[in-house]
């Protein structure tokens, strides 16, 4: 069993082979001569680093003078657009002069008056070259609030009692327990402070040491309470945890004011107006939406716009035309066999949990195969990793059967989880099909090491194999040990082609228009970027337009 | 009907458009729902697991009973798992194996000792699958056969020591061949990576709308 192509295509094939081939190793040696590719990119930002590495303390220091100061109108602070509440922007225009050594400092205080008492926490930002206004995003939080939560001490224990979070056994327990790690620790190094949690709890210092001493063995009793303790201090640790982000959002959600000074040479200006100087007020808030995303939002509501009129389309004129994909065209012939041969069909699931979208994909499929199965009177047998993936399976098999008019088809043992752990998987199914020698077998989903040794295994008893997956890492694997392949998009393809429903097949029309225009715009930017870089053209724009926030 | 297919769809309409807007949503708000859903994903996984426990001992059960072909090795699924449930309900009393910083109890005795050398030798077997294949693969049967062969070698030798003394004995410049195999995973081999990359995110996008939409419900049991 091997693919066939059509005799007038075969040439076509491999002329274009050849011309791929050419281009690929024409280039591959150009690069190889001309060196690495990043040269030229390194040269080409050379400059900037070189005025970078100027800016050092310069010899002479030059004079704060009323140039150095921005103008007092352009200082504003303001709530930072789409993100959770956390950021206020402070910004203000480049003064006349930038001399080397310049200072901006963001003064941020509660309330105005607390400037007045000296009670104000600073962040200073260097002046840097470039153009247009700075602009320094402050997280109130990150500097009124410690960096990390409280440890887990003796007097937080005793607080949680009080909150009865926990009960006074508990923390009498707890207490003992603290002591038992203090008694257990070798003796290293000077107490400086209680366990903080079950990771160092074991590891807490039991007080001044001279010469270190080698730690004791706990008792299994001693061992048994150690373990509880570190229980109980993982909760409590998760909860100092969850308390102290909200503390942080509380303090995030307050008002601020803000004043600026400008340093330079241990000398310090406030910018001020009419000899006050200027105090801004804002407060960071939770957005309702990402705008750094909205180009992302858009482009996914056009292809989904795409996708939805060719379902539209295809439900006025069914028989729309679709490209053949091999791989699927054998399922029934791979079924066919294993039913001639009185062998079972085998389907493998990858390895991810239902909330991935290639086991959505390959559980679409195995409806298909079960129907398919059932018809034809056939054993299949589904291999699951996952348990979740397990159940949804065992519902879609039994489905499919009762669909077939064959409910009495379905065995829950055919459906079964196999094993959780990778190899241990590999090691179960490999067994299987040794001993079983199925007729056909299909691998779908996600798959990581484990697709060599099971494509491998199949191979060699003899069975017709047909593999899916969207881990473009195992596709070699696939393509050199089974019969057939659907590489990536096709598996997601797979079940609208398989029941050749009119709206389903719309959607893989409208997924193909999509890619197309997606490989329009690659060449078009391509070729509108060598043409930019070539002229001198400016095009941030265009960067800018395609360019999605990550947060 | 409606509870077989009309609520499930409007669950997976739910909770499908909240899990693509809450992906442009910056609140806290959207956040807690994320933080809330996955806790119940978990709560869901651990019955789930449950289920899988049940089915993988029944399926083993029932080999074991009609004495199918390889029943032995379905017995030792349940010496496997009964086993190291006991010692893991009986750790503490069970104490310590080995000494000095391998002293672990016994539970992780069985994981460190047993089933990481046994995981450990069924991965090992890769290595000769791997040679078998790539021996399949590269045998210069037609000319794309030849073309692989081809930048495969370039490839392997480019990726080794040995590569910058031969292009300086044959070519006179150290780095030829290495640069060779770099730009050949750096640009056709990450031209085409990129292409399934783009086909892979347009064909869930497309699968997610039939989902949401309902047309595809195959992942309910298929029908109407």
């Amino acid at each position: 069993m091997r693919k066939s192509h059509p005799v007038i295509v075969r040439p076509l094939t491999t002329w274009a082979a050849v011309a791929l081939a050419a281009m690929v190793f024409t280039f591959a040696f150009a690069s190889a001569f001309a060196g690495p590719a990043g040269a030229s990119i390194a040269s080409a930002t050379a400059p900037a680093t070189t005025t970078q590495a100027s800016t050092g303390p310069a010899a002479t220091q030059p004079a704060l003078t009323a140039s150095c100061v921005p103008d007092p109108n352009s200082f504003r602070a303001f709530d930072v657009p789409s993100d959770g509440g956390t950021g206020i922007l402070v910004q203000w225009d480049r003064p006349a002069q930038e001399p080397d050594g310049l200072t901006y400092v963001v003064q941020i205080a509660p309330t105005e008056q607390d400037f007045q008492a000296g009670n104000f926490k600073e962040a200073p930002t260097p002046a840097e070259p470039g153009k247009g206004p700075y602009r320094v995003a402050i997280s109130p939080a990150k500097i009124f609030c410690p960096e990390n939560p409280e440890p887990l001490t003796a007097d937080k224990l005793r607080q949680f009692a009080e909150r009865n979070v926990i009960s006074a056994k508990q923390l009498d327990r707890a207490l003992a327990a603290r002591a038992l790690i203090n008694k257990l620790k070798p003796a290293t190094q000077p107490a400086t402070g209680p366990a903080s949690g079950p990771a160092t709890a074991a590891s807490a210092p039991a007080g001044p040491a001279i010469a270190p001493s080698p730690a004791m063995e706990p008792a299994p009793a001693e061992q048994a309470e150690l373990t509880w303790y570190n229980s109980l201090a993982g909760y409590l640790i998760s909860r100092l945890g969850d308390e102290f982000q909200g503390r942080r959002a509380e303090v995030n959600a307050r008002p601020y004011c803000f004043r600026l000074a400008v340093q330079l040479g241990g000398r310090t200006e406030l910018v001020s107006l009419a000899g006050r100087p200027v105090v801004v007020e804002a407060s960071a808030e939770a957005n309702l939406f990402k705008w750094g995303k909205f180009n992302n939002l858009v482009l996914a509501l056009i292809f989904s716009a795409i996708v939805v009129t060719f379902i539209e389309i295809a439900k006025r004129r069914p028989g729309l035309f679709i490209r053949k994909i091999a791989g699927l065209e054998a399922i029934d012939e791979a079924i066919g066999r294993a039913t001639e041969m009185d062998r079972p069909v085998y389907f493998i699931h990858g390895g991810n949990s239902v909330d991935n979208m290639s086991v959505i994909a390959a559980v679409n499929i195995l409806s298909h195969i079960a129907y398919r199965t059932a018809e034809h009177d056939s054993r299949i047998m589904v291999m699951n990793q996952d348990p979740l993936v397990t159940a949804v399976s065992q519902e879609v098999v039994q489905q499919a059967c009762t669909r077939a008019g064959r409910p009495d088809a379905y065995n829950p043992d055919n459906v079964s989880l196999i094993a959780y752990e990778q190899f241990a998987f590999v090691a179960a199914v490999s067994g299987l099909m040794v001993r079983e020698k199925p007729g056909a077998i299909f691998m779908m989903g996600y798959f990581g090491a484990e697709s060599l040794l099971l494509a491998e295994t199949g191979s060699s008893t003899g069975a017709i194999q047909v593999a899916g997956t969207d881990a473009y890492t195992q596709l070699p694997f696939f393509v050199t040990t089974c019969d057939y392949t659907l590489m990536g998009e096709e598996l997601y393809a797979a079940s609208a082609y398989l029941s050749r429903e009119p709206r389903l097949l719309g959607s893989l029309r409208g997924q193909d228009i999509g890619k197309a225009f997606i490989m329009f715009l690659l060449l078009a930017g391509t070729i509108f970027l060598t043409l930019a870089g070539l002229l001198e053209w400016k095009v941030d724009w265009l960067r800018h337009l395609f360019e999605a926030s990550r947060s | 009907m409606i509870f077989k297919r009309t609520i499930p769809l409007l669950i997976v309409l739910g909770i499908g458009l909240l899990g693509f807007l809450q992906d442009y949503v910056p609140h806290p708000w959207s956040a807690s729902l994320v933080d809330e859903m996955t806790t119940w994903s978990l709560i869901l996984g651990g019955f789930a697991g449950l289920l899988g426990l049940y089915s993988l001992l029944h399926m083993h059960w029932s080999r074991i009973r009609r004495k199918m072909s390889g029943w032995g090795y379905s017995a030792f699924v349940f010496i496997g798992a009964f086993g190291m449930m006991a010692v893991g309900f009986f750790s503490d009393s069970i104490g310590t194996v080995g000494s000095g910083p391998g002293k672990v109890d016994l539970y992780n005795w069985g994981y460190d000792y047993i089933y990481i050398p046994c995981a450990a030798t069924v991965f090992s077997i890769l290595a000769f699958y791997m040679a078998s294949a790539a021996f399949r693969t590269f045998r210069a049967r037609n000319l794309a056969a030849g073309l692989l062969l081809v930048a495969a070698v370039i490839v392997m030798f480019g990726r080794v020591p040995l590569s910058e003394t031969v292009s300086q004995w044959l070519l006179g410049d150290r780095q030829i061949i290495p640069n060779m195999a770099k730009a050949i995973m750096d640009y056709p081999n990450l031209a085409a990576k990129r292409g399934i990359l783009l086909g892979i995110a347009l064909g869930v996008i497309s699968q997610s709308l039939r989902i949401l939409l309902g047309i595809e419900r195959s992942y309910l049991g298929g029908g109407d």
